[in-house]
């Protein structure tokens, strides 16, 4: 398997041991099933890359739907000491807080079956896909997009895009503090600025689920949560202002790295010391970037909520449409943990995975914080999503945090190949799923066959004690950019 | 005798790799450019009534190509254009001049394929034969 070893310490937790220029072990959360996918790429070798990085703590961790992703594996978690570790733009990810949340409604399946269709094209035609396309909000000033990056999802509300209760449903409430809008090149507020509330293509999603299973009853009826209830699910990110920012900041780092004398076993893992200048800058712009996503996703649920209403001809009130959750899964953030039993300030990189605290935990709104966090799961759009909550245990051994999908299992290319001359649009509603998309290639793409079954990796985060269950949701309608 | 391909795509799991080929600079730089839209845009049908001047340097070939990609990644995401239609008036492995021509997107017209989010350094490489350039790129799409 690439030359790397791997010992498996459980059933569901590999390590790689500590060789050459590695200053911790790798730890890999996956199923032996799992780990029998993964032969075929280097992402067990960028596991043990990242382990190089100077201030790295405890472990280079892998998540269960881990696979190869730049310099950085997808599904990586690795924290830094804040006052000697580094930051580096490709341990977030080129699509900074790309992220999901997830909005219960009222309604169940018998509410929307005769309309499906027509509530699908209401939403695919008034929530912009984005490519090649203005975005949703008109007339938006400079002045108004500087207020927006540097102040989250609190903007959105504030000019009527949901209610103000959202916002403790919200990752950091919607804002990462400290965001400057002077450390933003004028590349990615010219892409930024065309691309608020829109939703992206490739693996990013709009989407009508039923719940289909209820594993922890008390909790879900809580959260409102009920067996046959209608949900909905955006997954979406920073678009091209996220995409620049990265891109600006990875070019500014690679000589950054060298003048600070870090090694870099792959030049994708470039970075700089957290505390210096350029690590600081771009923490102050990838701010920037996760508080446009925020906002990105709370006008989409705005958007798809009144589309909803509008193709029902109901009233939004009707709906009963309340966020259950929104997660960033790309995103560096500075929390604390207890590490050997002492409490330490770490800069905590996910990069395809998700924040999973534990109950308790002071960060989360009372109203998780008996249950732990809400943890999203997509998969793909032909069988199941889940919505979890965070483990004490996930605080002990991954810094407070879970798997964020599915993981790809074939190539773009592959599945070209595989769907050539295939009415996917039918195969798709055979399956109970409607999908309406801009790029029939991206849905050609996107098609079950090409990712892992999310199930498996749900479980395995189950079986450690690192998320648990809370319900499974079934897509009815999928909308792709 | 067959034409040589511009560029072709190679397995990648989550992404999109693809070599570029070129007899010289000129036709690689050109077919970059040609085959990053034509990635995100079916490029057959495109005219000329749109025109961008590019000029950039760099301190070797392959962050020139980087460079040059992401110009037209730019170009596309801030203003909708779809330039796949390159005249390069002088390249060297350290600077390009050229104009790119093609079409503001039209969503009734042009046929959307994949978007890309940005050219990776992941595997990046440049490289020359005795008659021959290469390139190898993968894109976060």
């Amino acid at each position: 398997m690439n030359g790397i070893r791997l010992n498996r310490l459980t059933d569901y937790l590999y390590e790689i041991p500590m060789t050459g220029a590695m200053r911790v072990p790798g730890r890999i959360y996956a199923s032996a099933k799992l780990m029998e996918s993964q032969k075929a790429d280097e992402s067990l070798q960028q596991v043990a890359n990242v382990a190089t990085l100077p201030g790295i703590v405890k472990y280079s961790m892998a998540m269960p739907d881990f696979h190869w992703g730049y310099g950085f594996p997808i599904g990586g978690v690795a924290a830094f000491d804040v006052d000697d570790g580094i930051i580096s733009p490709g341990g977030v990810g080129y699509d900074i807080n790309c992220g999901v949340r997830l909005m219960r409604t009222g309604l169940v399946l018998d509410d929307v079956r005769e309309n499906l269709r027509e509530i699908t094209r209401a939403i695919y035609r008034d929530v912009p896909a984005g490519v090649g396309s203005s975005g949703a909000i008109e007339k938006l000033t400079s002045e108004d997009f500087r207020a927006l990056i540097a102040t989250g999802a609190r903007w959105a509300v504030e000019r009527g895009y949901g209610a103000a209760d959202n916002l403790s449903a919200i990752e950091d409430e919607g804002c990462m503090a400290g965001a400057d809008p002077d450390a933003v090149g004028h590349r990615a507020f010219e892409r930024g600025i065309k691309q608020i509330g829109t939703l992206g293509s490739g693996n990013h999603f709009l989407e009508i689920q039923v719940i289909d299973e209820v594993f922890l009853p008390d909790i879900a009826e809580r959260f409102g949560l009920r067996k046959g209830g209608i949900a909905v699910a955006i997954h979406s990110g920073s678009r091209g202002f996220g995409h620049q920012i990265c891109e600006d900041h990875l070019t500014v780092m690679v000589k950054a790295a060298k003048r600070y004398g870090i090694d870099l076993v792959d030049r994708q893992l470039a970075c700089a010391p957290t505390q210096s200048a350029e690590g600081q800058r771009y923490l102050v712009a990838m701010a920037c970037a996760a508080n446009f996503a925020w906002v990105n996703r709370q006008v989409m649920m705005h958007l798809t909520e009144r589309a909803i209403a509008r193709a029902m001809k109901a009233s939004t009130a009707a709906l009963d449409m309340r966020l259950i959750y929104d997660v960033c899964h790309n995103i560096a953030k500075f929390e604390e943990h207890i590490v050997d039993g002492v409490k330490r300030r770490v800069c905590v990189h996910r990069k395809g995975a998700t924040r999973a605290f534990g109950p308790g935990h002071p960060l989360i709104h009372e109203r998780y914080r008996e249950s732990g966090q809400p943890v999203l799961v997509p998969g793909d759009m032909g069988r199941s999503s889940y919505l979890c909550l965070g483990t004490q245990k996930a605080m002990e051994e991954t810094f407070g945090s879970a798997c964020h999908g599915a993981g790809r299992r074939h190539s773009r290319k592959h599945m070209l190949k595989e769907m050539a001359g295939r009415n996917l649009f039918r195969e798709m509603e055979n399956r109970g799923v409607i999908v309406m998309a801009q790029g029939a290639p991206s849905v050609a793409e996107e098609m079950p066959e090409a990712y892992k079954d999310v199930s498996d990796v749900v479980d395995v985060m189950q079986s450690a004690g690192i998320a648990r269950k809370l319900i499974r949701l079934r897509p009815i309608a999928c909308v792709k950019g | 005798m067959a034409t040589a391909p511009r560029y072709e795509p190679f397995e990648h799991t989550a992404d999109i790799g693809i070599h570029i080929f070129g007899g010289d600079l000129v036709e690689l730089f050109s077919n970059a450019a040609f085959a990053l839209y034509d990635c995100m845009v079916a490029t057959e049908g495109i005219g000329l009534r749109e025109q961008r001047d590019i000029a950039l340097n760099a301190e070797n070939v392959e962050d020139l190509l980087h460079n040059w990609l992401n110009e037209h990644l730019y170009l596309f995401s801030a203003s909708s254009l779809i330039l796949p239609h390159i005249v390069v008036h002088a390249v060297s492995p350290t600077t390009i001049q050229a104009t790119a021509h093609g079409e503001l997107y039209d969503p009734g017209k042009n046929r959307l394929k994949t978007e890309i989010k940005a050219v990776t350094y992941h595997q990046f490489s440049v490289a020359q034969t005795s008659d021959t350039w290469s390139a190898k790129v993968i894109f976060d799409v």
